[in-house]
């Protein structure tokens, strides 16, 4: 399993970011983690990032100020300039068939995770990459 | 030689004079009329039809053997039968006057109606010897008469049956015509017909002005209407009723009247109106189950996940440091869980609507306690509040209901004011030109973009700014609350520069 240099994490939830970001340093998985509870400053944060984008973006569905569709569709332009595209997964506790449905059909969507994400389901998405 | 015979003194030869120009006339009498004519000896049975008595059946003169046998058994129709011999009888012997239509065999056009009439001669002793009488082909009145008989049945029952009832009004006419079925659905006993106001009176007060203008329009315009319109019963009740109005005109082209028909559709038209109260009622509980359901596998599921997920930290932490943060985190996340299942409670207690009911509720009153309730939140920011209820100020709808619209439309203003502003919210009522009342509640805060926002503002736990307080609860309950009385909630906002939220009730 190779090591990523930087994850992205974007929900609204502070404990889910603070699980996570504990998880994937316990696991040793990579480098640096970036979270974000508004999506609209992780787009600000992906257009003038200096060291380039994060190899990882796992994004929420149900934020407050902007929902993750509404997230993929500011996102689509700036990673269509780029030459590699960082692996996008949806996260939600929702279990609807609609948002799965939705989420499997969308061309820049890896994948989609239901919570809570666990160590294994970690490692699942990290060893693919 | 008539004269010659007139003057003849011999009563036997003037007699036989007589005869002979009594035939000759009869004769040319029976060609001339238009009716066969026929001449029944009653003792042997014999007959003599004339030459036109053959002719209207379709014969050739002498053709058929002329007696009241034959004639009984082969030209009359055998349902005619008891009626010619009852009538006959009836003349014979009571000397009733012999006038019958009945139908007869025509040789080639086969049975056709005719009148028939006769008059027997009596003897001394009253005894019937002879009777003479004439038919008449009435074919085409008859079959004319009994098409139109056929008709009006038909109308009748058809009239009865549709409960239709057809009117007819005569521009400058004091009342408008109006058929027996149309009194049947007005619930009126056939008496005077009604004048046209007295006629739009029989509807109840809102509708009166629909079927004035539709009148005066067709009078004026020449427009036809379509209408349904509940009518008051004598009896207090309503009725549904189609009205259709058709202008009719004068032959010069000028509007004459407008006629019409009314149909009682009460059954249809409250089953159907009970079948749409069914489908929204059964959309919005739908709606509200579907949030109901997002909420739960949603909202619940996050603060499980998160549970299980700082349980299995402390399970492996050994840092009592790390464990008390962890423990402190565990602590949030269960007063979360907390609120969120209390807002459930709140969304199934308005699934409950059984204790909700309408009454005369006072909104400067609901507003003054509002005040109160937001003292604090008021007080921090500074916000000014003012409220204008010059319109009106009291409503039909629920007292909790409008409570808590009154107080999620006002916090939902102070919530998201605009720090940099000097904020402001201003209650008032306001009428609109149909008539409709309204309540706004208006502020110069942050405002949304509706166009992103979408319908998704009134949906449970959507929340539109970075607001520690925002439970994205309150438009949802007010909306469903709002709706519930039937009124509507309507939103105008714009980035910056504020919003205003309105309801009619």
């Amino acid at each position: 399993m190779r090591k990523l240099a930087k994850v992205c994490l974007i929900d609204d939830d502070q404990i889910y970011l603070f699980a996570m970001r504990r998880i994937i340093q316990n696991l040793e998985l990579c480098d640096t983690v970036e979270d974000f509870s508004n999506p609209e400053t992780a787009l600000a944060a992906f257009r003038n990032w200096p060291d380039g984008m994060p190899d990882l973006i796992m994004v929420d569905i149900n934020m407050p100020v902007m929902d993750g569709w509404q997230f993929l569709s500011m996102y689509q332009t700036i990673v269509s300039k780029l030459s590699t595209k960082p692996a996008l997964y949806m996260v939600s506790s929702s279990i609807d068939e609609a948002d799965v449905e939705r989420a499997n059909l969308h061309p820049l969507l890896d994948g989609y995770l239901v919570k809570p994400i666990t160590a294994e389901k970690l490692l699942a998405i990290f060893g693919q990459d | 030689m008539a004269m010659d015979m007139s003057t003849s003194f011999s009563p036997t030869y003037h007699l036989d004079l007589k005869t002979v120009e009594n035939a000759e006339r009869f004769a040319l009498f029976v060609e001339a009329v238009a009716a066969g004519i026929w001449d029944w000896d009653i003792e042997t049975d014999e007959e003599w039809w004339s030459d036109r008595f053959y002719q209207t059946l379709g014969y050739a003169p002498g053709e058929l053997k002329a007696n009241y046998r034959n004639w009984l058994s082969n030209i009359l129709h055998p349902e005619d039968r008891p009626l010619v011999e009852d009538a006959v009888r009836q003349h014979l012997q009571n000397r009733v006057p012999y006038r019958v239509e009945v139908r007869q065999k025509h040789k080639t056009l086969g049975y056709r109606w005719f009148e028939t009439q006769g008059q027997a001669k009596f003897d001394s002793d009253g005894k019937p010897t002879r009777m003479v009488g004439s038919i008449i082909d009435v074919h085409s009145r008859k079959t004319g008469q009994m098409l139109q008989e056929k008709y009006e049945f038909l109308l009748e029952e058809m009239s009865a049956m549709g409960n239709i009832g057809a009117w007819e009004y005569h521009a400058g006419d004091l009342s408008p015509r109006w058929s027996p079925q149309i009194y049947t659905i007005h619930g009126l006993v056939e008496a005077e017909q009604p004048d046209l106001t007295t006629a739009v009176n029989y509807y109840i007060p809102e509708h009166r002005p629909i079927i004035q203008e539709a009148v005066e329009r067709g009078l004026s315009e020449g427009t036809d209407y379509d209408v349904d319109l509940q009518l008051l019963m004598p009896d207090g009740k309503t009725k549904w009723v189609r009205i259709i109005g058709k202008p009719f005109y004068h032959t010069t082209g000028a509007i004459a009247g407008i006629r019409g028909v009314i149909m009682d559709v009460n059954t249809h038209k409250t089953m159907e109106l009970e079948r749409l109260r069914t489908i929204n009622l059964l959309s919005s509980q739908n709606n509200r189950l579907q949030n109901f359901a997002h909420i739960v596998s949603h909202n619940l599921r996050s603060h499980a996940s998160n549970l299980q997920m700082l349980i299995s930290f402390i399970d492996q932490e050994k840092d009592p440091g790390q464990v008390q943060l962890l423990t402190n985190m565990l602590r949030t996340t269960s007063s979360a869980l907390t609120e969120t299942l209390d807002n459930l409670g709140e969304v199934i207690k308005m699934q409950n609507l059984t204790n909700v009911k309408k009454t005369q509720v006072n909104l400067k009153d609901i507003f003054d306690k509002t005040l109160i309730i937001l003292q604090g939140s008021i007080e921090t920011t500074g916000i000014k509040i003012a409220s204008d209820f010059a319109a009106f100020s009291t409503i039909e709808f629920d007292q909790v209901y409008a409570e808590s619209v009154v107080l999620n439309l006002v916090s939902n203003a102070v919530k998201y004011h605009d720090p940099c502003k000097t904020s402001w919210v201003n209650l008032f009522t306001h009428i609109s030109d149909e008539g409709r009342l309204g309540l706004s509640v208006q502020d110069n805060g942050l405002g949304m973009d509706l166009d992103n926002i979408g319908d998704r503002l009134f949906g449970m736990y959507k929340t539109f700014h970075n607001n520690a307080d925002a439970r994205g609860l309150g438009l949802f309950l007010t909306k469903n609350q709002v709706e519930s009385m039937g009124g509507i909630i309507e939103v105008q906002s714009r980035p910056s520069y504020g919003t205003t939220f309105t309801v009619w009730f």
